[in-house]
């Protein structure tokens, strides 16, 4: 009966055995997700996201857990919302219901700014491909130029589901995507005040002509679904689902669906999100040069939308005459509302008197749109080279 | 050239180029609905459907 206990009694120190033995990668990580937990917690970065991912990668990372194996709560996460790309497009309908298109509508040649903001995409691309990553690895990389989280989310797992990417690599270019989103505020005002004379962060721009019809309004979701069906139909899971929470908002008949998409299942989706990409960052496989490389291309892809539309922006100021603050080119990336923040306060920190939010939010929504057309044309133009 | 390297300057070309394009496109298409449909009171709905 003694041996019996002390069989049973030993089992309970396996855990411990492993972490001292061969459990150092897993010990990195649960590092990694105490500092997750102290960003999210006292610094407010992206805590909605990063608090399940911290947790996710906890769980995952303590000695012989099961949760990620056949049956385990986090594969079982991941096969249901991930595998199929139902979480990210469950959120993609909350952000078009958050989002209000009336200032770009204002404004639409504003919408140009949301095509600079995805210059990094296609720089991070080639130098993924040089470093000598694989078709797949190198455009699942590129898309955290487009600074969406749920954008990288969405194809990586297209590239994951044909077991054309690791799904180790999901996690790595999910935490890296939205660390970069939230590190926004950090990253672009030293380079806007890098690329811009004192002079051009001073100018004053003028406010939106008129307002924008009810009617424009509900119709442009529908026409903005229209054409992408019609240019880049492998892209219309995307644009079609922010499009609809957007129509549901701007139809006003609809405001319990509305209230859902925003709240409920917005938030469902996010904790199952975060959640199953925390339990793809198992120690032994996530820890390699690939991770580090991933991350270096990301910041360098966020850096060249900043620069690529502050650059359009001094260029259209010139166009134009000194009508056009240079400033709200670096609002064209996906980080909404933060982007067109940011420009608001960096054009009132140079002038007390300059009021630059509608023309950000203009920029800032165009960069939405943008990021979700570039992945939509990109999947599309991978489908036509029989990539996918 | 090698494959690879055409196939980053055939996504860079397509990609970026059709991006631009798509959404030259589209800032065209909004701007001709908000001719179409100015925001004039007999124009817009007060009240939801």
């Amino acid at each position: 009966m003694m041996e019996g206990i002390l069989a049973g009694l030993s089992s309970l120190g396996e855990g411990a055995q492993y972490l001292l033995t061969q459990g150092g990668p897993n010990l990195i990580m649960i590092g990694v997700a105490m500092i997750m937990f102290y960003l999210a917690i006292r610094k407010g970065v992206e805590p909605l996201l990063l608090l399940p991912i911290a947790f996710g990668c906890l769980l995952v990372n303590l000695p012989l857990s099961e949760v990620s194996h056949a049956g385990g709560i986090l594969k079982t996460l991941y096969d249901f919302g991930i595998s199929n790309e139902l979480f990210p497009l469950l959120i993609f309908v909350g952000i078009g219901a958050m989002t209000d298109f009336s200032p770009l509508l204002a404004s639409p040649r504003l919408l140009l700014f949301g095509a600079a903001g995805q210059a990094g995409i296609f720089l991070a691309l080639l130098l993924a491909l040089a470093l000598g990553f694989s078709k797949s690895e190198a455009v699942s990389i590129a898309m955290i130029g487009a600074c969406d989280g749920p954008t990288v989310i969405y194809v990586a797992n297209l590239f994951a589901g044909r077991g054309q990417i690791s799904t180790t690599m999901v996690g790595a270019l999910a935490v890296a995507a939205y660390s970069y989103m939230a590190l926004v505020p950090v990253i672009q005002p030293p380079l806007m005040r890098l690329l811009t004379t004192r002079r051009e962060r001073e100018i004053k721009m003028t406010s939106p002509k008129g307002k924008v019809s009810h009617t424009a309004l509900m119709a442009f979701p529908v026409v903005v679904v229209i054409l992408t069906g019609i240019v880049a139909p492998m892209g219309l899971p995307l644009m079609g689902m922010i499009m609809l929470g957007n129509f549901m908002k701007v139809s006003g008949v609809v405001q319990r669906l509305t209230g859902a998409a925003e709240n409920e299942i917005t938030n469902i989706a996010t904790l199952f999100l975060g959640l199953a990409i925390g339990g793809t960052m198992i120690g032994p496989q996530f820890l390699t040069k690939g991770t580090l490389l991933i991350f270096a291309l990301g910041l360098v892809a966020i850096v060249t939308d900043t620069i690529a539309g502050v650059l359009l922006g001094k260029l259209w100021c010139w166009l134009s005459g000194g009508k056009v603050n240079p400033l709200v080119g670096a609002a064209g990336i996906s980080a909404y509302p933060i982007a067109a923040r940011l420009v608001q306060s960096e054009g009132q920190r140079w002038n007390k008197h300059n009021f630059l939010l509608m023309h950000a939010m203009a920029a800032n929504t165009g960069g939405q749109i943008g990021s979700a057309m570039a992945a939509a044309i990109m999947l599309s133009v991978l489908k036509g080279l029989g990539i996918l | 050239m090698n494959e690879t390297a055409l196939f980053g300057i055939t996504l860079l070309i397509a990609g970026l180029g059709g991006t631009l394009l798509v959404l030259s496109l589209m800032a065209v298409v909004i701007y001709l609905l908000t001719i179409i449909f100015p925001s004039k009171k007999s124009h817009d709905r007060e009240t939801p459907l």
